[in-house]
Formats: C-alpha cells, structure tokens, sequence
C-alpha cells in the first residue's frame, strides 16, 4: 500500500476505517497501539475489552469518554479554585497531570495537552496561574469540539494576550506578535501570508487588552481604519482577522498537517494529496475536530505497520502511561517535580513553537531519569511513591494462576506492557534476568511472597526500561 | 544522619535468626554494666536510654492515642515493602526465639544503649560516633549477633551497590565492617558499633582492660547533675566548651558589651546561657500529658553577665512574669522579661563605645517624632514584663476577604507610667499610620470600648485597596489602645477589644506564682481551626498528594482536625534561675 518513500501513499486507502481481516486481523498489538495514541495506554481490563469488543467500538468509546465526565469537570474545577488563586505553578502543573490521570476522558485530555502545545502559552511570561488556569480550561472545551471557536477564543484568551503581547497593541503603535504567530504558528503556515497582512492584521488587534484578568475591548485604543489583509480591505478587528485565517484553504491542511504528526507519525512527512482529502473533510465539517480524530484513529494509516511503534513518548506520556497500565494513583505533586528533568514542564513549554518533541525527549540524561522514575515507581521502596503502583498487586489482580511461576509472570507483564513486542535481541536480557533473580540468595526471614513480589517488581522494571517502552 | 539509621537497623538485624549459630559457643557471663562506661573521655555529646523497651513502648502509645493509623499516609508506611519486610523479620525473631518482640528487645538491649558522638582524631575532620548496647541475656545476644552477620550479608546481596563486609579480630574480639564507614563487634553482653575501626579497637580496649578512659572521668561531666525522674525516657550530655572552642570567634562577638545588640534583644538569655556554659544535660521525659525535652545547665542568673541578667532575667525578688494571654482563638501566645528601661539607663553595659555614640546620636534624631520626647524617656515609661499573641481572626469588620488569611498580632506592654507612655508613643503610631495612609486609602477611627479608648485605622474597601497584594490590606485594622497599666498595639481592632477584655480580668494582671523569664505556648487547637478556614486549598493540595478520591481525602482532613485538636498546646519555658533550664512541653488532650 505505501507507493513510495516519505509517504506518497493512496489516500484513499490510507482514510479509509480499518476493518479487521485474516491479514490483518484485531490484535492486542493493535488495541495497545490505539490506545497509546488515544489514550494514555491501555490498562489490563482496558486491553482486554477492546481485544474483545473490537475497533469500532472502542473507538467510538474513547471519542465519547467513559461515564461521569460532566461530574469530573465539576470536581476538578472545583480542586482547582483554590489553586488559581495563588502563586505556585507547581501546584496547577501537579492539578493538571491529577486530572490526566483520572479523566473518564484520556483522548480529550490528550487533545488538550496537544491544544496546548500548538498554543504554547507559558507562565514564565504571564505570571498568572489563575489565567494559565483559565487557558487549560478553555483548551480543554474545545479539544475536540471546533477548531473554529477554539482560535477565536485563544485569540481573547487573558494569558494568550499576555503571551504575545497584544495587551501591549496600541493605536498608532501595533505590536505584530500575536498577529504573526495566528498565521504562521496557528493557523496557516509560513508561505501562506505576506509581512504586510502582519502589520496590517496587527492593526486589528489593537485596543484588545485585559481588565480584572479577564479580556477587555478599549475602543479608544483600537485602530478602527481600513486594513488590507489577504487581499481583502475592510475596517477589520481582530475577529475579522481569526476569520479571515479559517477561511483560508491553508488553514484546514495545516491543522490536520498538526493532528497527522500527533496521532500517526512525527517523522514521516505526508504529500498534498495525503493531507487534502481530511483537509476537506475538515473544512466540509465546519472544523469539527472530534470528527477529523475519528477519521484519523480508524483509518487504514493508523493502524499499518510503518506508523506502529513509531513515535518517541513525551516526558508526561510516559509517566501517565506507567501510572495508569500499573492501575496506581501517585502524588502528582511529586511527579509533577519528576517531570521538569525528563523535559517537560507543563504551563511552560519553552517557546511559542512549543517542545520540539520527537526524538529530542531522549538523550543519555532523560533515558537515565526515565529508568530512575520507572524503578520510583514499581521498587515500592521509594518514600514518595510506596506501593501505590505496586506490579506484584498488580500481577495478583489479574492473574488468573494460583501459583504462578516467575515465567508466567514475565510473560503476564510483557504482555500487559509491550503487548509481547520484545525483540529477539532483548529476549536473552530476560532469560539471564529470570536466572538471575531465581539463583538470588534471599534473606532468611522473607516468605516466598516476598521474595516473589520482589522478583515481579524486577522484572517489571526491566520491561518499563526496554526501548520498546518508550515508543507510543 | 548516616549512624542513627544504620544503628537502628542493625540493632534490629542483630536480633537475628539464631539456626545459623552453634550453642556450645564460649560465652561470657552477663553482669548488670551501664555502655556508659565504655564511652571515652573525648565524647562531644551523648545520649542514654537505660530502658529502650520502656522508651518504644511510650512511642507507641502516643501513636495510639493520637489515632495516627488513621491516616492513608500512615497506612501507606505500614503497608509499605520497607515496613512489611521489617514487620516479617520480627516476626520470625519471635518465631525463632520463641519470646514476642518486645520482650526480644528487652533481652537484648535491656541494660542500656548509648550513642556518643566523639572528637574527631583530626581537626576539621567529621567526627566520629561509638555507639553501644547492654543486653540482659548475652547467650541471645551472641546468637543473634552471628546470625545478624549472616542476614547482612544476604540483604547486600539484592541491594543496587551492596558494600563489601570484611571481618578480622582484635584482641580476640572478631570486628566486622561494612565499607569503611561503619562496623561492629561483640562481646559478651555487649555490642559495639562505631564509625572507624580506631573507635571500635578503643571501645574494645574498655571493655575489656576498664581502664580509666570513660567518661566518667571527663570532669565537665558531672554525674550528680544528670537528669533523673521517673518518667525519664532518656537523657544526653553536650560539651558545650568543646563546640565553643571549635568556633571562638562567633562566641566572641555575642559577649557584651557589643556593637550588634540585635541578637541580645531577641535572645540576650539565651546567648549568655550559651557563653557560660561548659556543659548542658538534656532530658527526654513521657508522662500521662505527653512527652517533654528539658535542656539544662548548671549556669544561673547569678553570675549572668550584667546587661543579659538586666534586659532577660527576671529578679525573683521582684513580681513574677505575668500570665499568658488567651484571647479566643489564640494560635501563639508569649509572656517574657524584657526590661528596656535597663538598657537605656545602663547602656554602657550593653554597646561599646563607638556603638555607645551611634545610640546617642540615634536618640536625638528620633525626638522629632516622639513629640519632643528622647527614646530614653519612652523607654523609662516602660515596664519590664511583656506579652506576645497571634490569634486566629474569628470576625472581621471588612466585608472584603482578603485572598490570603493571616492571623492577628497583638503586642501588649506593662508600663510604670502608662499616661505618659500612651502619649509619647501615639505621636509615632499616628505619624506612621499618616503617612501610610499617602500610600493607600485607609480612615483613622477612636472608639471607646469597655472604658478603654482604642484609636485604629481602616482601609476602604475600593479597587484600589482591593488591587494591593490581592486584598491582603482587608487582615488588618491597626489599632492601640491603653488598659490600666497595659498598652496595646494590635493588628485588627477586634483582637485588640479581646484583649481589652481579658486584660481587664483580675486573674490576666496577677502573677503566676513561678519564676520563669519566658513562658510561651503554642495551641494545636487553634491552629485546627485556622486550617479548616483554609479546607478548600487543603482538599485540593491533599487531594494532588493522595492521587485519588476527594471524598476520601475530606475523611483525611477531618481526621487531621481531629488529631490537631487532640494535640493540645506545646509549652515553652525558660528558667535562668537558679540554674539556667529550657523546657518543651507537648500537652496532649
């Protein structure tokens, strides 16, 4: 199906829904994989219902979210009040990675975590968690609505106008900032405008301010004369401007371009004719953003070999991943901290082009820091972290073997883990592992459990450590 | 930070399984010895339980009574590898000795254990640290110390960086290290673990020759003055002339009289304890109420230097301290001896002479703002007893709430002439509360209450106050106000009209009846309640740590209510007559 290098693929095989067939049949490989890009990974129950229920409806179940949402939002808005009020962004980074680990809804809190890295706002700059607050919030309400609504809201968005200085956008002295990046980062894309639809749109944003910490229009501040803009004239204000962007034909390539690289491949570069069909499609849906994912998770592309295994695991990723497969709840304060060494600092990404991502997650530092937070983790000898992500509990939940050997344990978690992707190269590291911990002297006074336990949480160290685990 | 917890852990191993050991091993008789007496004469500081089991099981108790399990966090420690490992191994001590755990613990360490910390063999170098334990049963002792050898082993085996153990005897005593920081030997009753093979080659030369390097025969320790009670869990000795040779210089620069008086301000007492000290006894005692620390040293107000008896130190010929105030709410309360009148008709006792100077000339440019008055003249209106308190804000006369709570402040003088105090000091607290107001808008109000005159100010609850640092400007209404002999300076009217109150009662102005110069106390019940005005960032801070259902973390808070309230006050008391003596009192309810 893959014509040539670097994607020159059918389009209409690629966006056509994959259906299960005996070459290509539903597999826990597949339902892992769906899961990791869809959601936060799957968890043993989770693996198993969608084995067993298929793609289509577990699709349509992670589109719709699990039961309670509109009770999850009341409670997380209400944790997060107190919160706002201050100071401390270590407190609304460790809210945010609480509300990612126990939404009924991973895939809207992966659109938000994306919404927030194509938007990157950081309160380095702003300075106000109370906005940061308010921005996650409104990312969150529209991360899979429209995307339409989404940049006009953005546009007025308080740490928005702080971030790219439109509160500093005055008549007669228009700051250009916040109108480049609507293009060139947010909506179209370098070659799609000119310098002079930036200083002309930048005119349009002008008397756009904040009051009380929320966005205020002052018209004695605002340039309300004649603006040509993409070849159109008018006494365009902002909102004029944010229109102007979405009816661009670029606009629609350049958001599914976006959602391409987040839920099917980071290196691989898609030609025109792969992108314009969903670009259509988007258009034609008024920028419905749930209805482009769909489109996305249950294509042909997503589900093929090249794009499988295929994308490094952001910092926060990772550790939500391990947290939620291991079924544990963790002190997000604590993992919030753990985060900022791996790379990522949630509400501060470090430019406007937000975290580079890919391959640059990995270096000798983070790969380090990756396997100190795995054996913080599964170890359940680590203080801030104790047995609240216990592999042994774990193993004990699920399965279903009354005496089961460190063979059907290792198999237990590499299955639930790596849904049995271990290469042939790392299978020795195993078996020499496996002897190792079996020829172990133990202390006299352990019981078998003990010494049982702790040949589990090993083991499931070793897999959390693997390269394969790595990868989404 | 190293020792205490390899000593715990290894005391702990050395009750070890006992199948390893053969029974026909030589043994040597126990004998009814304190480990006092292998603690050399170069010991900077040590500490002695004479009955650990005594001491855990008071531990204990105060866990139980507080009803601590009841917390996740708690649950979280004893449901955890580290805890559930340790709680296997005394089991299988129990098993394997056939006795349950506490009377294995009185066994083996039922005659005592000290831990001394000693001079280090070279200056600058980190000193080192000799600790020894008694058992009652040395046959136990002896099996469970091999036994001990041979768990450590296994242990190291599934640690990351397992340290190497090494074994070789010294006059027929086998020592066994653990790297190079740590190791430990047996004989007889006794147990032995030290930082260096030097200390532990030594402590074995003691125990065996007794000679007459103890310290007992150190002559600043004084066995005649070591703490002694009933209820004693615990007492430890500090070479106080060591620690303050090691920094001379530092010493040097709080002797009076001096050119930084702040520090004597604050902790003159304190500080002149400190320099005239040779050695200080602290005492760890439990009883019905709840445990206490006591420091104590030999060194009086008698012999005091001038300015610190002066400014600090209550007279007992003269009326004692006052009782602490207790205004509802109250979170802190202190009542001290702090005689500034002294300080200004003595001053050459307290600054030298350049500082003498700087004082003189300060005096005369504060007079503009004391309505003509030297700082000296307020100062002589000045009584010597004091008090301090910080009391949740039960009420406030703002509507606006501020985003940040803060308690109210309250600083209550004695006065000898309270007329002519109230009026020299109103004209700086009315200068200072003008110029405030150029910065922010606040109205100056008197108001008489309960017969007493109360002269604040309060800020007007616009934007512009409401902009400044969140509203923080709505915790405050400064306010003072004379009662009797008493002046009150207060952050919020309304403490300042509870104090007003309680100053007015015959019991507030009488004397307590003991000699004490500082009295303070601090109410966990207040602060309970000062938490629960905050539950809403609690739940959600407590909710983030606890990973998991806010219902569940509501239960927690509670129960944190509960425990604070359980926790009474925490009692401060300071004696510099006749000897010099700092207690810390928890008074559980």
């Amino acid at each position: 199906m893959f014509l040539g290098h670097y994607l020159a693929i059918d389009p209409v095989w690629a966006w056509s829904a994959y259906e299960p067939d005996p070459k290509s049949p539903w597999t826990i490989e597949k339902a892992g994989h769906l899961y990791r890009r869809a959601a936060w990974g799957a968890n043993w129950t989770e693996l198993q219902t969608a084995l067993k229920q298929g793609p289509r409806a577990s699709i349509d179940q992670l589109l719709t979210g699990g039961t309670g949402l509109e009770a999850f939002h009341q409670k997380a808005a209400r944790l997060a009040e107190p919160l706002a009020q201050g100071t401390d962004d270590q407190r609304l980074r460790a809210w945010w990675l609480y509300v990612i680990l126990n939404s009924p809804h991973p895939l809207e809190e992966r659109l938000t975590l994306l919404w927030h890295n194509h938007f990157a706002t950081s309160n380095a700059k702003v300075q106000n968690i109370g906005s940061m607050y308010r921005q996650n919030e409104l990312l969150r309400r529209h991360a899979l609505g429209n995307f339409d609504k989404l940049l006009h809201d953005v546009s007025e968005d308080s740490a928005m106008l702080v971030w790219l200085d439109t509160v500093a956008n005055k008549k007669g002295k228009p700051n250009e900032n916040y109108a480049r990046e609507l293009m060139e980062l947010f909506s179209l894309g370098v070659g799609n405008y000119n310098e002079t639809d930036i200083r002309q749109a930048a005119r349009a944003f002008t008397g756009w301010g904040i009051k009380s910490d929320r966005y205020h229009f002052n018209p004695d501040e605002h340039d309300d004369g004649q603006k040509t803009v993409m070849g159109k004239t008018s006494t365009f204000g902002g909102h004029d401007i944010v229109k102007l962007c979405l009816d661009h034909p670029a606009c629609a390539r350049f958001v599914v371009r976006k959602l391409f690289r987040y839920f099917i491949s980071e290196t691989l570069q898609p030609d025109d004719a792969l992108i314009e069909p969903l670009a259509a499609r988007f258009r034609e849906n008024h920028y419905d953003i749930k209805q482009l994912v769909s489109i996305i998770l249950r294509s042909n592309l997503f589900f093929s070999p090249e794009v499988y295994r295929a994308k490094v695991k952001a910092p926060v990723e990772f550790a939500v991943t391990l947290v939620h497969m291991l079924e544990g709840r963790v002190d997000s304060i604590q993992l919030a901290d753990l985060l900022d060494p791996l790379g990522q600092r949630l509400f501060a990404p470090p430019s406007v082009k937000g975290w580079d991502g890919g391959p640059n997650w990995l270096n000798s530092t983070t790969m380090l820091l990756r396997h100190n937070l795995c054996l913080a983790l599964t170890s359940t000898e680590d203080r801030r972290f104790y047995n609240r992500c216990d592999p042994a509990q774990l193993t004990r939940k699920h399965m279903n073997v009354a005496d089961p050997t460190l063979d059907q344990t290792t198999q237990f978690l590499a299955d639930l883990f790596l849904q049995g992707d271990i290469p042939t190269t790392t299978h020795s590291k195993f078996v020499a592992r496996c002897t190792q911990l079996k020829q172990q002297k133990y202390a006299a006074y352990w019981s078998q459990d003990f010494i049982k336990d702790y040949q589990t949480r090993a083991i499931a160290h070793l897999i959390l450590t693997l390269p394969e685990f790595q990868l989404a | 930070m190293m020792l205490p917890r390899a000593f715990c852990v290894l005391l702990l191993l050395v009750v070890g399984a006992s199948r390893f050991i053969s029974a026909d091993e030589a043994l040597v008789q126990p004998k009814q010895v304190d480990p006092l007496r292998l603690v050399p004469q170069n010991a900077i500081a040590l500490f002695h339980c004479s009955q650990p089991k005594l001491a855990v099981d008071q531990l204990l108790g105060y866990v139980n009574r507080l009803e601590l399990t009841r917390f996740d966090e708690v649950q979280e420690l004893l449901n955890s590898t580290p805890y559930q490992r340790f709680s296997r191994y005394l089991q299988y001590l129990e098993k394997e000795y056939d006795r349950p755990w506490g009377k294995l613990l009185d066994d083996i360490t039922g005659n005592g254990l000290v831990v001394a910390v000693l001079q280090p063999d070279e200056p600058k170098k980190q000193p080192q640290v000799l600790g020894a334990v008694e058992a009652k049963d040395a046959e136990l002792l002896h099996r469970v110390y091999l036994a001990a050898l041979e768990f450590i082993k296994q242990e190291a085996e599934s640690a990351e960086n397992p340290a190497k153990a090494t074994t070789k005897n010294y006059r027929a005593v086998s020592i066994t290290s653990l790297g190079d920081q740590f190791c430990l030997a047996q004989h007889g009753s006794t147990l032995l673990l030290a930082t260096t093979a030097r200390v532990m080659t030594k402590a074995i030369d003691q125990l065996l020759d007794n000679k007459a390097d103890s310290i007992h025969q150190h002559h600043r320790f004084v066995p005649t003055e070591r703490p002694r009670s009933a209820d004693l869990l615990g007492w430890g000795w500090i070479d106080v002339k060591y620690l303050k040779d090691q920094a001379k210089e530092d010493i040097e620069k709080f002797k009076l009289p001096t050119n930084d008086l702040l520090p004597h301000l604050l902790f003159g007492g304190l500080l002149d304890a400190v320099i005239r000290s040779d050695h200080a006894w602290i005492a760890i005692r439990a009883d019905a109420q709840g445990p206490a620390i006591e420091l104590t040293s030999p060194v009086g107000r008698a012999k005091s230097q001038e300015g610190a008896r002066l400014l600090h130190m209550h007279d007992p010929e003269k009326e004692p301290l006052l009782p602490l105030l207790n205004p509802p709410g109250t979170l802190a309360s202190t009542s001290f001896y702090w005689n500034l009148s002294s300080l200004w008709q003595q001053r050459d006792k307290y600054y030298k002479e350049g500082a003498l100077k700087e004082f003189d000339e300060a005096d005369k440019q504060v007079k503009p703002f004391l309505a003509g008055n030297s700082l000296g003249s307020l100062m002589n209106t000045l009584g010597a007893r004091h008090r301090l308190v910080i009391a949740t804000q039960r009420q406030s006369g703002y509507k606006s709430r501020p985003k940040t709570a803060y308690p109210a402040f309250a600083f209550v003088a004695e006065c000898t002439n309270p007329d002519q105090f109230s009026k020299i000091i109103a004209v700086p607290l009315r200068t200072a509360g003008f110029f405030f107001s150029t910065q922010v808008n606040m109205k100056l109000f008197d108001e008489t209450y309960h017969n007493s005159k109360i002269t604040g100010y309060r800020f007007a609850e616009n934007e512009k106050n409401h902009g400044y640092d969140q509203g923080s400007l709505f915790n405050y209404s400064p306010s003072f106000a004379r009662v009797g002999n008493f002046f009150v300076i207060s952050s919020t009217v309304e403490l300042c009209k509870d104090l007003i109150d309680e100053i007015q009662l015959p019991t507030s102005a009488s004397s307590v009846g003991d000699h004490a110069d500082l009295r303070q106390r601090f109410s966990w019940s207040a602060l309970s309640q000062a938490v629960a005005a905050e539950r809403p960032l609690l739940v959600s801070l407590l909710t983030l740590r606890h990973g998991g259902a806010v219902e569940r973390v509501d239960d927690q808070i509670n129960a944190l209510l509960k425990l604070l309230d359980r926790l009474g006050t925490l009692d401060l008391t300071i004696h510099h007559s006749p000897g010099f003596k700092l207690e810390l009192r928890a008074n559980y309810r």
